[in-house]
């Protein structure tokens, strides 16, 4: 009973201190968040030349918050020229495209601007500056491939076509008669991925994704789409702005009065110098040095991703493991003599049962968008993004748990619970003591289960932009167009851990199991078990 | 078998059902302060679920149950208390699996009578010599055999110093040649003054221990009374009945 305390507090020890070294960190971003002296800025930091992420702070970059990465490109740049009027220092929030708009109105970015265009559907939710780059649309395609010498619309019959999902690219492929419309991807290095692949014929996208890509890639060739006749886009469509939240029309004013000052020369001048900038796949040094040029580049990121993918899953299982065992007991308290308690406990036991039921009914995915958009959006608490990952996790977790426990608990031999009736133990002596002691050592190998779990399934905590492993795994695959390289690695560094985590559970469940042999007091003599010595017959 | 008047135990019109199944039809008696009662009958015929309702293991659908004159099944009565003041012995023993021979002994006087650690540790040892379990003390329950691990179930039983202790049948899941080892630290109870309430198959000891003895077939008590009249001179058919299928054996 001892040793397990024992190890308890030893656990708990260092997950403390992992906490208070992550909480450290954020807490000096926290600060920075409620100083209103800082712009933030949302934008996907994956979008060259628009905005990428750089690890290191060169040739203008701002840093991105909760991270030691930058971002640069167009967008940065111009975001720093409306920070210098407002006096204000940028500060960039690294957020998938799909959540810009949430965090917008709940207030957890100020400004968007992440080449967004002003769509009428998104007018409805947020408010757009003038606009501060124009562009054209085309098709990128392989200098190779029948299509690049199209000339109407109606010459991309039978083409693999795709853009970028939630954008207008996508929408504009059905203006292409008889182009195939492939599913739309999250963002362009995997558009750029797949067309070298040759998974499909080109994408739809603006001719600074071509300038930019052809930097790297000579080899693709654009055609212009603007031209060709019958094509059409509303000039809203065509142009990118700055989203600004409803109602807060005087930073609007100041975005648009900054932008006046900016002439259409800077801006090319900006543009052209951003498309220099951007990071390139280049032709890169030598192969074999690939594992060890990363590791140079990016091996912080990647060491921070793993902790932070640790932290959440150790620090979500320990949590939920806590919350599944009250769960646990407060449903198997036998019912009370007087009706009052008896209602109460009824009650109690319904909210429990409607927490399992919600938490274990839908993706942690939607769950976590839920609770960290939706909090600040409803409630106006901006809640740390690392924090909110926890608790994510722990409730969830405990939802899961709460019913592995149920059924070590059920699984417990009657005559244990009687036993420790008979005796007069309440029923939380009856738990603690007897019952769970048992279950627990019976559950072990589902909760290492869902440890395990954990470890895999944060990774769709990337909604909340949290960088654990697989959003840092992304972030490099997008910036060294290294895709299966990237992943591999990303894949073996999760099974590595995995690994190591199913031997060390493997040694705990060994040792609560407790030793075979006993010391008789009279004579010091070792005894086997009745079982050995059945086998030795 | 210091046997006075004063009323341990008091059952009156206890009634058990389980939906519209009538375990328990009526069931009525006292038990006296230092008395050993046992509890004969044919299997199914209520025994057990009357030594069960008495603990509260079974929730008794009607009737009363008296300690020291107090209704036990009144809302709000604190079960706890009157649960630790009534020891019970299982068949099959029921201990803790994750705890060992003394620690079996010590948890219900440390939780619950509140006693210290070391208190608690030297009466778990008394008790623990008087069973002739005291070598075993380091041992857990699945590597004792089961008389062992009835014998300690007895010592963490009366390490509680109960008022009354209940035996459910404590030789019936227990190879032959060791329901002798269990019976002898029964009997030696017995000499103590312990009050015991023992329903039982071993109708040769039913006879040498009891102070009364119940038969219960049907739910109800076919016929009460001291060891002699029941076991000798049987006056109801199905006593004599249940008894011929013994006499055959020896005892």
């Amino acid at each position: 009973m001892k040793s397990r305390f024992r190890w308890i507090a030893a656990l708990l020890t260092i997950l403390i201190g992992l906490f208070i070294g992550f909480s450290f960190n954020s807490r000096e971003t926290q600060a920075a968040k409620k100083d209103s002296s800082v712009l933030k800025i949302g934008m996907e930091a994956n979008y060259p030349p628009y905005n990428w992420t750089q690890p290191k702070k060169t040739n203008g970059a701002v840093p991105i918050d909760g991270s030691n990465s930058y971002a640069n490109g167009y967008d940065v740049q111009i975001a720093k020229i409306i920070g210098k009027r407002l006096h204000k220092k940028v500060v960039v929030e690294k957020t998938q495209w799909d959540g810009l708009l949430p965090a917008l109105t709940s207030g957890k970015i100020d400004l968007i601007i992440a080449g967004m265009s002003p769509t009428a559907e998104r007018r409805k939710a947020i408010n757009f500056s003038e606009p501060y780059r124009k562009s054209t649309f085309v098709v990128i395609t392989n200098k190779a491939s029948k299509y690049s010498n199209a000339k109407k619309l109606s010459d991309f019959k039978g083409a693999k076509l795709t853009a970028q999902q939630g954008t207008l690219h996508y929408d504009l492929i059905k203006q292409l008669k008889g182009a195939k419309r492939e599913p739309a991807m999250r963002d362009f290095s995997a558009m750029r991925q797949s067309l070298a692949s040759g998974t499909i014929d080109g994408y739809v996208a603006e001719d600074i994704e071509f300038e930019s890509y052809h930097s790297v890639n000579p080899n693709i060739i654009a055609v212009n789409l603007n031209k060709m006749a019958g094509f059409h886009v509303d000039h809203d469509d065509s142009v990118t702005s700055i989203g600004v939240k409803k109602g807060n029309t005087k930073l609007l004013n100041e975005v648009n009065a900054t932008l006046r000052t900016i002439s259409n020369k800077k801006r090319d001048q900006l543009m052209s110098q951003a498309v220099k900038e951007q990071p390139k796949a280049g032709n890169e040094t030598k192969k074999e040095d690939w594992l060890v040029t990363t590791w140079k580049q990016y091996g912080g990121m990647i060491m921070s991703g793993i902790g932070m993918t640790l932290l959440l899953a150790l620090v979500g299982t320990i949590v939920g493991f806590f919350i599944g065992l009250l769960v646990g007991i407060v449903r198997t308290i036998p019912t009370p003599t007087t009706r009052g308690k008896r209602w109460a406990l009824n009650f109690v036991k319904w909210l429990l049962s409607v927490y399992v039921e919600i938490f274990r009914g839908t993706p942690m995915m939607v769950q976590a968008a839920v609770i960290y958009y939706g909090i600040a959006q409803f409630w106006h608490l901006n809640l740390n993004r690392t924090i909110a990952a926890l608790i994510i996790v722990s409730i969830n977790t405990g939802a899961y748990l709460a019913e592995v426990i149920r059924g070590g608990i059920i699984s417990t031999p009657e005559g244990q619970f009687e036993a420790a009736s008979a005796l007069g133990m309440t029923h939380n002596q009856r738990m603690w003591h007897i019952i769970l002691p048992q279950a627990i050592r019976n559950c072990l190998p589902s909760i290492t289960n869902e440890f395990i779990v954990n470890i895999k399934d944060t990774s769709v905590l990337s909604i909340i932009s949290v960088s654990e492993l697989f959003f840092v795994g992304t972030t490099i695959a997008s910036q060294s167009f290294k895709f299966f390289p990237t992943y591999l690695m990303i894949s073996a560094i999760y099974l590595i851990l995995t690994f190591t985590i199913t031997r060390i559970f493997n040694f705990i469940e060994k040792r609560l199991e407790g030793k075979k042999n006993y010391n008789l007091m009279a004579n010091q003599v070792q005894v086997g078990t009745p079982k050995d010595a059945e086998a030795n017959n | 078998m210091t046997e006075s008047n004063e009323v341990i135990l008091s059952l009156k019109h206890m009634q058990k059902s389980y939906g519209a199944h009538k375990v328990l039809k009526d069931i009525s008696f006292d038990i006296n302060k230092g008395e050993i009662v046992t509890i004969i009958g044919p299997s199914g015929g209520g025994k057990s679920t009357t030594l069960r309702c008495i603990n509260l293991l079974e929730e008794p659908t009607d009737g009363e149950i008296d300690f020291h004159g107090e209704n036990i099944l009144a809302p709000g009565y604190n079960r706890n208390t009157f649960r630790s003041k009534v020891g019970m012995v299982f068949q099959q023993f029921d201990l803790f699996e994750n705890k060992n021979v003394l620690e079996n002994c010590m948890i219900g006087q440390e939780l619950v009578l509140k006693r210290s650690k070391d208190e608690a540790r030297k009466i778990a040892m008394e008790n623990l010599k008087k069973v002739g379990m005291d070598p075993f003390i380091k041992a857990k329950p699945q590597q004792l055999s089961g008389g062992q691990q009835q014998r300690v179930a007895i010592a963490r039983a009366i390490s509680m110093n109960p008022e009354v202790l209940l035996f459910d049948e404590p030789t019936s899941a227990l190879d032959p040649e060791m329901v002798g080892e269990v019976l002898d630290v029964m009997q030696k109870l017995a000499t103590t003054g312990l009050t015991m309430v023992i329903v039982t198959h071993e109708m040769g000891f039913a006879k040498s221990i009891s102070d009364r003895v119940l038969f219960i077939s049907d739910g109800i008590i076919t016929e009460q009374g001291s060891p002699d009249q029941i076991f000798d001179h049987p006056k109801n058919e199905k006593t004599q009945k249940f008894l011929s299928n013994f006499r055959k054996m020896d005892f």
